[in-house]
């Protein structure tokens, strides 16, 4: 037997593997596991957000070519990846809270009582980069380029709009959900233009 | 002095084992986990696919109803997920539907756009203005084509809506794919067969499964009118399928075709 041998080093020794070990994972985590989640977490929501507007854009296409007056419809803008659920992660990134949205709900082109709507989505996203989408009076633009562009027959525009005595503008932020609720009214003729005049609504 | 030796092995043997476990964890969830949730989401995909080809049917369906001949939708498909890009395309002459029994009618070609994505095993498409879904060969409407019949004794009046859709692409992408549709005309034509004359519609297909698929079309509307006509017989052979409508004795079929015209292209970013 060696009279040097120290019989508690191989408890030290584990003890201090584990600790490594330990902090090897967490600090891995922490640098590359927990960014790349929360990109992709943002980067498929990006993507969701953008589809909830085509969805929005196709829904009221339908709306006013079928002329489906006094009905009102919702279509819902997730704001956050947070409750986003075709993200693959391997436990819940709670660090995907921390990106935002905001909706906005302003005036754009002007028809004297009545304006083209403009809904406006920005992210404000922790990880990824951020998007802005628009529909502009039944236009629909990702970052500023025409991703959809608007209907209309020869040289006439059929334009989504409201009236602003009835609607006014309006902004919605936060990490949650908000829901458009949408009503068409009528259909009126500006010049050559055609007016889908709708009622609107962010909550 | 043999204990003195052997101190430290307990934990060792206890450090390899939890290194052991951590492994197991890790391999369980790359080779199970990862492939069920991606399963999940591409699941979670084509729902959205539908969808989107359901509004698609929906807004084109309404240009014609609306009147708007020469308004232009503008859609996007979703074709890729987040995970997987994925591809649209648009094919004429896909089969090919012919209607005898009244007065003669040139043949109707069927156009199909469809979309695929991921593993290419599910196909989800617009087909003669019905929606399906053809998952590993096998194909179901989600909404199938237009076919109205309406019954007064004794004659029936059958309601037909073709639409056809004129381009022809292949896109591929990584993100959504936007399509623009014009309804450039909308003609309807108003035909009567002779008394007790029998009216065949018959589907040819290019493919088997797209037989099959309006061969259950066909079964649905037999099911559906069977009790107002003197009979309905459905068949199906290799690669075509036909329906046959027989009115009720001393009546005859008028027939109300709609064959509206699309222009189907992708949109240029």
């Amino acid at each position: 037997m060696n009279k040097n041998a120290d019989p508690g080093l191989s408890e030290v020794v584990s003890v201090a593997l584990i600790l490594t070990v330990l902090i090897i994972t967490i600090a891995m985590t922490a640098l590359i596991a927990l960014p790349v989640m929360g990109t992709n977490a943002d980067r498929v929501h990006n993507g969701d957000v953008l589809l909830e507007f085509c969805q929005m854009k196709a829904d009221m296409d339908t709306v006013w070519l079928s002329n489906s007056t006094n009905i009102t419809r919702q279509a819902v803008f997730t704001l956050s990846p947070a409750a986003d659920r075709t993200e693959i992660t391997v436990f819940p990134n709670l660090l995907s809270a921390a990106s935002f949205g905001r909706v906005t709900l302003t005036y754009g082109e002007d028809f004297g009582s009545y304006a083209a709507v403009s809904l406006n989505y920005t992210s404000s996203n922790m990880y990824d980069e951020d998007i802005a989408i628009s529909y502009a009076g039944g236009a629909l633009l990702q970052n500023g380029r025409i991703l959809l562009p608007g209907s209309g027959v020869g040289s006439e525009r059929y334009i989504v709009a409201v009236n602003k005595t009835n609607v006014p503008e309006m902004s919605v932020a936060g990490a949650g959900v908000v829901t458009l609720n949408y009503r068409l009214e009528e259909i009126k003729l500006s010049g050559s233009d055609h007016l889908c005049v709708f009622w609107m609504e962010l909550r | 002095m043999m204990q003195k030796r052997d101190s430290g092995l307990s934990i060792a043997v206890g450090f390899v084992m939890i290194l052991l476990v951590i492994a197991m964890i890790i391999g369980m969830w790359a080779v199970v986990g990862v492939p069920e949730q991606i399963r999940d989401a591409e699941e979670y995909h084509a729902i959205k696919v539908t969808n989107a080809f359901l509004d698609y049917k929906i807004a084109v369906d309404s240009q014609r109803s609306g009147g708007f001949t020469g308004s232009k939708v503008s859609m996007l498909i979703p074709a890729a997920s987040a995970y997987a890009d994925g591809a649209l395309f648009m094919q004429e002459d896909v089969g090919t539907l012919s209607i005898t029994g009244v007065t003669p009618l040139p043949p109707i070609e069927i156009s199909r756009l469809y979309a695929t994505f991921g593993t290419t095993n599910t196909r989800i498409g617009y087909e003669g203005g019905g929606v399906y879904r053809n998952d590993y060969g096998r194909a179901a409407w989600v909404t199938p084509p237009s076919l109205t019949i309406v019954g007064s004794d004794p004659d029936i009046y059958v309601y037909l809506v073709i639409p056809k859709m004129q381009g022809s692409f292949a896109v591929g992408s990584s993100e959504g794919i936007p399509v623009d549709t014009r309804l450039q005309t909308d003609s309807s034509s108003s035909l009567q067969g002779s008394v007790n004359q029998m009216m065949t519609i018959t589907y040819e297909a290019d493919q088997k499964w797209d037989a099959i698929l309006w061969s259950a079309f066909f079964n649905e509307t037999k099911i559906k009118y069977g009790n107002i006509v003197q009979d309905i017989t459905v068949e199906l052979t290799a690669d075509s399928t036909s329906i046959k409508i027989t009115p009720l004795s001393g009546g005859s079929i008028h027939l109300n075709l709609k064959t509206p015209e699309y222009q189907v292209d992708v949109r240029g970013s």
